[in-house]
């Protein structure tokens, strides 16, 4: 092998340490009885290779974590989990506002219920008394599921998520 | 499947086991986001790293970080394990910072002031108070600087990242002897400019 044909190894598999061993003694023969090839050899360690080597590592800086969290879509697993998380959600509401709207539901429900009870049977139309208990429970559920809704135990299904799931 | 995770934090090297791997690939792209919080911890390191190396600058490195996660995240479903994970990111990695570079090509001013700030306008005292690392720290910025930026990806991936030729064949889609020539013409680059960046640091 002539000088340049060593050097293109020398600079590439021989500096990266990919060369067989066969070539790895051809090459360092050559290297011995070849001073300018030797010169060129510790110059591509000292100048390309030994310096990118040496360079540590910089730690990656705090707050990409979160960057990258924000970017994410929301989670869509399994259908159940999804959907759950869905209904919580649409159905979240923050604790004062919450108590500021139980307060105005328990008013609203009594109303009705002063309404109901004290109207007379024909002025509501077709309503009969069964219809009457009906929309009471309604009332009432919808009330419960407000309740429900702020300490509520995993496992335990409102009635609208339960309306997902069956 | 042949595969595996690896843990490459400051020289430190571990392997997973490759179905442990498999499953956490699979629960975050379930949305599992621990699992996807593990996939980061793994290799945030050398996407950040890499990044760095190729641009050349902190805040582009953080930016693309940030988009290499997201897109592995939303194409995570995808993943179908014909090549490591390590390689799929570090592909996504490589191609997320030339994309950058290209795109913002035209803001050139910036990286001048990066070459300043890290090279040639320390005062002669100040750079011989610089510790060693952080003069050799200088050197390596001006030594990729005078280099393309697909060139610099080569030697970081093989210097740095002590990538296999076969690996960053993989990496940067094209053959072996390509690799081989990529690594020739920018190992020649740098010897053919370094005296000039040497005499700049000194
Ligand atoms: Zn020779």
């Amino acid at each position: 092998m002539n000088c340049e044909r060593i050097r293109e190894i020398i600079i590439t598999d021989y500096a990266d340490g990919a060369v067989t061993d066969a070539d790895a003694r051809l090459i360092k023969e050559h290297l011995s009885s070849c001073r300018e090839c030797r010169k060129f050899e510790a110059l591509v360690q000292s100048s390309t290779v030994a310096p990118f080597q040496r360079l540590e590592r910089e730690d990656v800086p705090p707050g990409i974590w979160d960057a990258i969290r924000e970017q994410l879509p929301e989670p869509a697993p399994g259908r159940a989990f999804s959907l759950r998380a869905a209904v919580s959600r649409l159905f979240f509401v923050p604790r004062p506002a919450l108590l500021a709207l139980s307060s105005v539901s328990i008013c609203v429900a009594a109303a009705l219920l002063i309404y109901f009870h004290f109207s007379p049977p024909g002025a509501s139309g077709g309503y009969n008394g069964t219809v009457q208990d009906e929309k009471m429970q309604y009332m009432a559920y919808i009330m419960g599921f407000s309740d429900t809704m702020s300490g509520r135990n995993q496992g335990e299904y409102s009635y609208i998520e339960e309306m997902f799931f069956e | 499947m042949k595969f595996q995770l690896i843990y490459a934090q400051r020289g430190k090297t571990r392997f997973m086991h490759n179905n442990q791997t498999e499953e956490v690939i699979a629960r975050a792209s379930n949305g599992d986001l621990q699992a996807f919080r593990d996939i980061y911890d793994a290799y945030s390191g050398f996407v950040f790293n890499v990044a760095l190396r190729v641009t050349r600058h902190r805040e582009d490195a953080r930016e693309i970080t940030q988009e290499v996660f997201v897109t592995v995240h939303n194409k995570l479903k995808s993943f179908r394990y014909q090549s490591s994970l390590r390689t799929w990111m570090y592909r996504v990695t490589v191609n997320a910072s030339l994309n950058y570079i290209k795109k913002h090509a035209s803001l050139k001013s910036r990286t001048v002031a990066y070459d300043d700030a890290l090279g040639s306008s320390y005062s002669r005292d100040y750079m011989a108070e610089k510790s060693e690392r952080e003069h050799n720290e200088g050197v390596i910025n001006r030594l990729l600087g005078m280099l393309t930026p697909e060139q610099r990806a080569c030697i970081v991936l093989r210097s740095m990242e002590g990538l296999s030729y076969e690996e960053m064949a993989d990496v940067l889609a094209i053959d072996v002897n390509a690799v081989r020539s990529r690594l020739k013409r920018a190992r020649e680059k740098l010897l053919s400019v370094r005296k000039e960046v040497l005499e700049n640091e000194l």
